[in-house]
């Protein structure tokens, strides 16, 4: 890695990123890719205490053609170490590597093994007809050096097992797809037998479910559903980028409010290992544990410098890019929503007619947050009933919250190995959520 | 043993807007490249970004033969088409001083609101090359914009956006639509009744929400595997006579996306019937699809520049028809769905979706902003005897502006 000189007249940061991705994929029997790369390239900005000027390239041999492009569009600033918002950056360096390229040393043909293992047990589904089966492991390291000081060095490991699959039985077809994400290659052995339950639950929903009527419901959320809700209805909601310059938003979202059932609490951390793992952000900052909600009041939010310096709050570890195509922007990393003090059977017991939703197709949220389930149960008296089809979920963020009446005490914060969080261009960025099983009132229902 | 090569580079210029202002200016220039080398019926790939050469790429293709990646589809051969629609476009610096023109006036008219989010200025080069005789090359440049809005009263953390996205921009006609969509926003109106409406579809926003169940269902390998909703439904009347479902790669129509697929297949007019005049055609597929199930290859092969080709949804559009908006609304009011997003379809086909923003529309005015709404309805209704058509005219007289226009149950949120 060529060095690059800074002009100390400008603030300057650079962050190198190695992606080194693996992936080998089956359609039905039949090996359809297998793959390895490596890609390396940069993003560079440069702030004049005005205006950020920003880089994305992968020529990284003329760098410093590239940072004096910068300097050239912006303006020279001799008190730009003055800066607020420079003076928050945090100053980190050191070498964080927890992984060191451990997915990298097994080898393509053992990955291939294990997806076979797990492709073996789609031949106990009755119904299947076609799938897309695929392991895929990720890993990063990313180099973050700045004019002010910061050099760190860290990296993250993902791997999992992501099967598509699509049932057919007499006319009704029905499409679901098995995920497991995990940091390390070992636990994904650990999984398989998952499969078949989910199997039997798939075939079960495309015999026996049936349409409901539209309307207002008890809702219990699995974790998965808790998680994308959680992400979807307060998660973006807690991105201080739309707060920025805004004196309602500012005055409508004051540190203390009353936002929730007082048995709620959120947080959001890039601490944990999984899809959502960030031990520093893109700016260098460190990952911290946030509070979003505590005990149903709200507990803080999230930030990039930019963002925690115009609002005059601390930094959070929340700036974060795609990849080095991208200029970092407040996203999420681990989102979930704290547990309870009941079991699953004592939430069920409770609900006179509703549903429990278990698998979910895809979430999103403005001030109107959507759930599309996919495996979801009619509960009438207490017990679950049958399968049930829904199209939608949906409601107003701040209502549904306060709507919150029982948290089961077991939780689970899930990985993914595909797909992620969507914002504005940058998708899908890597994130982990989840939650208990957690009991709404009066959810609509289409 | 074969040699296809694809190069890929997107150079971009935006400016991200924030609280009104630009905030910043990125500039983003990647190469992707890939060879492929074809031996027999195998296929080895190797790619890589930035400073990568070609011969490295070849040698490294050549060895991922022994992952022994079944391709028994013949290459695409003769042909050789160059298309370049970069024509007519500023430079970057005039992009610049565009966009900062754009945004300033867009806030002076009107000052209830604050904008985020971003403008572009993009030129995409694509090439597929193989030494079987094929030569496409595309070139392209165009703009896209979505300048997110929120009302500085409002609690939301948005509340709408207006885009544009094309290679003709003119400031004066993006702040037109603009006017026309700020000031139907401010203007609060109820919901006349609960019950059935006419509904616009806004397509620029809308329209993959409600073709998301061909996207899914009309999958080549679904279809013919008996896994799809209209599987064995070929040739079969399933819905209005006006509805036409189309795959289009036509570079008139669409912006920044190659006129051929990662196979090289260039389809007639680079467009494909799916549906046509509600008759099913055919489902999509990409040539391994087609070989395997004798159903005609619509170019629908995709992928990462440095994989194996594969089948994956193509860009779907629903053809225009004749009436213009005011006939398809008819002097009646109805609903204009400008921005609709998680709702979804059940396995069966029924359809429901939650809209974000919803105007009350005659067919040649936005009236005023409705609250919240929910529309629902049926794959077989809202395609058949609910379908009244795609508008020929455009909303905004600009650039996209299609409205798909159908009845639907509607009710408050």
């Amino acid at each position: 890695m060529k060095s690059v000189n800074f002009n100390e007249n400008f603030y300057t940061d650079i962050r190198y990123e190695t992606i080194t991705e693996r992936k080998i994929i089956y359609l039905n029997d039949e090996l359809q890719g297998m793959k390895e790369r490596e890609e390396r390239g940069a993003f560079v900005r440069v702030f004049d205490g005005n205006r950020w000027y920003y880089s994305s390239t992968t020529k990284l041999s003329q760098l410093q053609e590239e940072v004096d492009n910068l300097y050239f569009m912006a303006e020279e600033c001799k008190e730009i170490n003055e800066n607020e918002n420079i003076k928050l950056l945090e100053l980190n360096s050191g070498e964080y590597l927890k992984y060191n390229d451990a997915l990298s040393k097994i080898s393509m043909e053992e990955k291939n093994e294990l997806l076979k293992e797990y492709m073996e047990v789609l031949s106990q589904a009755k119904y299947l007809k076609t799938y897309k089966a695929q392991y895929v492991d990720k890993a990063i390291v990313k180099k973050i050096i700045s004019s002010k000081g910061t050099d760190v060095i860290f990296d993250v490991e993902n791997c999992g097992v992501q099967i598509s699959l699509t049932f057919s039985y007499e006319g009704n077809t029905f499409s679901e797809t098995f995920q497991k994400g995990r940091d390390n290659f070992q636990s994904l052995k650990d999984n398989i037998d998952d499969l078949k339950d989910f199997l039997i639950k798939c075939e079960e929903f495309l015999v026996n479910s049936v349409d409901i009527t539209a309307g207002k419901y008890t809702v219990i959320l699995s974790p998965l559903a808790a998680g994308i809700f959680a992400h979807e209805s307060f998660g973006h909601k807690s991105e201080a980028d739309f707060m920025v310059g805004d004196e309602t938003m500012i005055k409508e979202w004051s540190i203390g409010k009353e936002v929730g059932a007082p048995i709620l609490s959120i947080v959001d951390t890039g601490q944990i290992a999984g899809s959502g793992f960030v031990p520093f952000d893109d700016e260098g900052t460190k990952a911290k544990e946030n509070y979003l909600i505590k005990d149903g009041n709200l507990a803080g939010r999230l930030h990039s410098s930019k963002t925690a310096c115009s609002l005059k709050e601390g930094l959070t570890g929340n700036a974060r890019a795609m990849n080095f195509e991208y200029e970092p922007m407040v996203r999420m990393t681990n989102t979930y929503i704290l547990p309870g003090k009941n079991t699953l059977d004592e939430l069920i017991s409770q609900v006179e007619d509703g549903f429990l939703v278990d698998t979910v197709k895809h979430g999103s949220g403005m001030s109107t947050f959507t759930i599309a389930p996919s495996i979801c149960y009619r509960i009438k008296g207490g017990k679950i009933v049958e399968p049930a089809k829904i199209s939608v979920i949906s409601g107003s963020v701040f209502e549904t919250l306060k709507n919150i009446d029982g948290l089961s005490k077991n939780y689970e914060l899930l990985s993914f190995v595909t797909g992620g969080c969507g914002k504005m261009e940058q998708w899908p960025l890597p994130v982990g959520f989840g939650g208990p099983y957690v009991r709404v009132q009066n959810m609509n229902i289409q | 043993m074969k040699k296809e090569i694809y190069i890929d580079n997107m150079k971009e210029t935006s400016l991200i807007i924030s609280a009104s202002k630009v905030d910043s200016v990125k500039m983003r220039d990647i190469t992707k490249k890939s060879v492929r080398m074809y031996d027999g019926n195998f296929i080895g790939i190797a790619g890589g970004v930035g400073e990568v050469s070609i011969e490295d790429l070849q040698k490294k293709a050549r060895e991922n033969i022994k992952n022994k990646i079944p391709y028994n589809s013949e290459i695409s051969k003769d042909k050789h088409i160059e298309i370049d629609k970069s024509n007519n476009i500023m430079d970057d610096k005039e992009f610049l001083l565009e966009g900062e023109k754009l945004l300033s006036e867009l806030v002076k008219e009107n000052e209830d609101f604050i904008f985020s989010n971003k403008i572009t200025m993009a030129e995409r080069t694509t090439n597929l090359i193989n030494d079987q005789n094929l030569d496409l090359r595309y070139k392209d440049k165009s703009m896209y914009f979505e300048i997110i809005f929120k009302e500085k009263s409002s609690s939301s953390i948005f509340d709408g956006y207006v885009a544009y996205e094309g290679r003709n921009y003119n400031r004066e006609d993006f702040l037109n639509m603009s006017s026309k969509v700020l000031k139907g926003y401010k203007n609060q109106v109820d919901l006349p009744y609960e019950g059935k409406f006419k509904v616009g579809v806004f397509m620029d926003s809308c329209e993959q929400l409600f073709l998301k169940i061909f996207s899914k269902e009309l999958n080549g390998r679904i279809f013919a595997e008996g896994g799809s909703l209209f599987s064995n439904k070929l040739g079969e009347k399933l819905f209005n006579d006006d509805f036409t479902l189309i795959e289009s790669r036509n570079p008139d129509d669409v912006y920044l996306q190659p006129f051929f697929d990662m196979e090289g297949t260039v389809l007639k007019d680079y467009s494909s019937n799916l549906i046509k005049n509600g008759v099913l055609i055919s489902p999509y597929t990409d040539k391994k699809t087609s070989k395997k199930y004798n159903i005609k290859n619509t170019g629908s092969a995709s992928g990462d520049y440095d994989e194996v080709p594969t089948l994956i949804q193509p860009n779907l559009t629903v053809k225009a028809g004749n009436k213009t908006l005011k006939e398809l609304f008819g002097g009646e009011k109805g609903i204009l769905l400008y921005i609709a997003s998680g709702g979804d379809f059940t396995s069966s086909g029924q359809f429901g979706t939650p809209v974000q923003l919803a105007f009350l529309y005659d067919g040649e005015n936005i009236i005023g902003r409705l609250p919240e709404i929910q529309v629902s309805s049926d794959v077989y209704k809202m395609f058949n005897d609910d379908y009244l058509g795609v508008c020929s005219d455009s909303l905004f007289n600009m650039n996209g502006g299609k409205v798909m226009v159908m009845n639907m149950d509607v009710k408050k949120m």
